[in-house]
């Protein structure tokens, strides 16, 4: 006989990861049943699931009509099987559950060879009345279960002794590798002024791609900054790509312009699994965590529970490191590097505050405005040492309110000078103190907002 | 959801019933091609309902398609009693068999269905149905053994629901699904 259990859905998500169907069973007033393949019932928490609204069909139509619905979901790893009793609540055409739907559904659709016959209209959100076990063949569990939280435990602890961001995000990183197996991750931040993301670090990519660029809208990345949700797909599906907006924006802005000043986005080329989680320090969206694999099916619910732990920690760790202090007194100055034998050209573009040293792409953006000031100033006082008090508060460099944000651009310039082994560096010297260290002569060219000239084409 | 190789199109499957000719009576929907369809090897689901107007789903392990055209499907009676109390008590049946390697889908529903002995031939036919619908499964990426427990009859008794089709519906994913289907 079939047992009925306590209503709680936690025990059963792997049933609900979408890797089998599911069999879904309404029926019409007049008592007359419908029954279909289901390709995704997808747990909203541990008394809802949200079913997906794709055509309005028989079963649509019974369901609002009756407001019932039963499902029967199978355990892909062990063939358990429960049966779950439904009550029709509402159906979402927006927010956090229907973007988490419309992205895995995107990668069933696309895994499934259902391309543009899946699309998600809405999620239909059920209560769950209850859940039943049903006699099945098992196979037993895998029998090396994964230590998920002892690695969030050992991460948290790692991240908390951390002193300022840059540790932050490199601690962050060693420990997906480490602690998870995890082989490509990146750490975004978000610059909502210029609609698009910055990478600050990655791991497990040929380039660390520091400083490249996604537009907001593009992947599941954007989603996830936007619905302040993790997105999590298990198939290849190229709806949720990345390069697409930003070869759109080449076109708008120039496509020489842009071929000078990109950097590759380190992401796989076909990743078949993704989760992105947002990192939020305090009230406002620092960027995303992200992970890939090309590995179908890489990531479980209990995986995003992890990493969702980690990318919470990670944002209150930002936002502590970022609290402003009083500042110290500055450290001594190191030696200087060698000089190069040619003063160094650093040209700076208004259009969209670019840097380029010599003929080489630096950095654009605000991180670009921030290096060009300092670098005006040294060069008309001689000045090394600068707070980051003075550039929060310069009006000229539009920095948002929030003193992560300040931070996050201020990694992002250092480690892209280092990488670049550039003649300029950055250093930190004293707690809000920052010295500018210059290796030989510059000289400054303002290339104004004009057209890009010949020589760096 | 399985990766469909070729996926078929509901559109395809109304030509192909509006060329075919009715081959068990007027009154019965199959034809000798859908019925071969439903013994293929592939998947099949089913639903009544219960007296307090509760959806009833369950997955069946095989079936038949005898001279007259009535459709045996035999499911594991421990796994399915309230399904098996509402068909014999007389509620309606449904069931839909799709074929995971290209989702083609049809629905058959009946306003009764029998709840009958299993013959020796049911089982075999479940045996049959189970071993072919577990090398589909492989085919589009599931492992051995999982699909072999997926379609096992191991578990429980076997029980045969017995009825004539009324009414046969496309139900392939893609427009048109839907779709009655009628032999002419």
């Amino acid at each position: 006989m079939t047992q009925r259990e306590t209503v709680s859905i936690g025990g059963i998500r792997r049933s609900l990861e979408g890797i089998l169907p599911a069999t879904l069973a309404t029926c019409d007033v007049a008592g007359t049943p419908n029954v279909s393949l289901i390709s995704q019932v997808h747990h909203v928490d541990d008394l809802h699931v949200a079913l997906s609204y794709q055509f309005f069909n028989k079963t649509r139509r019974n369901m609002l009509e009756t407001r019932r619905a039963t499902v029967e979901v199978i355990d892909p790893i062990t063939n358990a099987q429960h049966r779950l009793s439904l009550e029709f609540l509402e159906t979402r055409s927006s927010g956090a559950i229907f973007e988490s739907m419309r992205a895995k559904l995107a990668g069933i659709a696309s895994h499934s060879g259902m391309e543009g016959v899946f699309r998600l209209l809405g999620a239909d959100i059920f209560r769950v009345r209850a859940i039943e076990h049903v006699p099945s063949v098992t196979l037993a569990e895998p029998s090396r279960p994964r230590d998920l939280l002892g690695a969030v435990r050992k991460t948290c602890a790692r991240l908390k002794g951390c002193g300022d961001l840059n540790e932050l995000l490199d601690a962050t990183l060693d420990c997906l590798v480490e602690q998870f197996a995890i082989g490509h991750c990146m750490i975004l931040m978000l610059d909502p002024e210029a609609d698009r993301f910055y990478t600050l670090a990655s791991r497990g990519y040929p380039c660390s791609g520091t400083g490249s660029e996604i537009m907001i809208g593009e992947g599941i990345i954007g989603v996830a900054a936007r619905e302040r949700t993790p997105i999590r797909i298990n198939h290849l599906t190229a709806d949720y790509r990345y390069g697409a907006a930003i070869r759109e924006a080449v076109i708008r802005t120039g496509i020489e312009w842009q071929a000078a000043t990109e950097i590759p986005f380190p992401g796989l080329d076909a990743p078949s699994s993704q989760v992105a989680l947002p990192i939020l320090a305090g009230a406002n969206v620092f960027g995303v965590l992200f992970v890939e694999s090309d590995v179908a099916m890489r990531y479980w619910h209990d995986d995003e529970d992890a990493l969702a732990v980690i990318a919470d920690v990670l944002g209150t760790c930002i936002q502590s490191v970022s609290q402003e202090g009083p500042e110290t007194e500055a450290l001594e100055e190191p030696p200087p590097a060698p000089a190069p034998a040619q003063p160094l050209a650093v040209r700076h573009f208004g259009r969209d505050d670019s840097i380029f040293l010599g003929h080489d792409y630096l950095i654009k953006g605000v991180a670009g405005a921030i290096l060009w000031r300092l670098l005006r100033e040294h060069v008309a006082t001689g000045r090394t040492v600068f707070n980051t008090r003075e550039l929060r508060l310069d009006p000229s460099l539009r920095l948002p309110q929030h003193a992560e944000n300040l931070d996050a651009r201020l990694v992002l310039l250092r480690k892209r000078l280092e990488e670049r082994d550039a003649p300029i560096r950055l250093e930190k010297c004293g707690r809000g103190q920052l010295r500018l260290c210059i290796a030989g002569s510059i000289t400054l060219e303002c290339a104004g907002d004009g057209a890009l000239s010949a020589d760096l084409a | 959801m399985p990766r469909a190789i070729h996926p078929a199109s509901p559109i395809g499957e109304v030509a192909r019933q509006r060329d075919a000719r009715p081959d068990y009576g007027p009154r019965n929907p199959l034809t000798a091609e859908l019925a071969a369809f439903m013994q293929s090897g592939i998947s099949i689901i089913l639903a009544s309902v219960d007296d307090d107007g509760s959806p009833l789903p369950g997955k069946a392990q095989g079936c038949r398609v005898d001279p007259s055209g009535m459709v045996r499907v035999t499911i594991i009676a421990q796994s399915y009693a309230r399904l098996l109390g509402a068909l014999s008590r007389g509620h309606p049946v449904a069931l839909t068999f799709s074929r995971p390697e290209d989702h083609r889908s049809i629905q058959l529903k009946s306003a009764s269905a029998r709840i009958v002995e299993p013959e020796p031939a049911d089982r075999d036919a479940a045996l049959v149905q189970g071993a072919g619908l577990s090398d589909q499964l492989v085919l589009v990426g599931y492992d051995r053994a999982f699909s072999d427990a997926y379609v096992s009859c191991e578990h429980g008794d076997l029980a045969v629901i017995a009825f004539v089709p009324e009414h046969a519906f496309v139900q392939t994913p893609g427009p048109g699904a839907g779709t009655t289907l009628t032999p002419t």
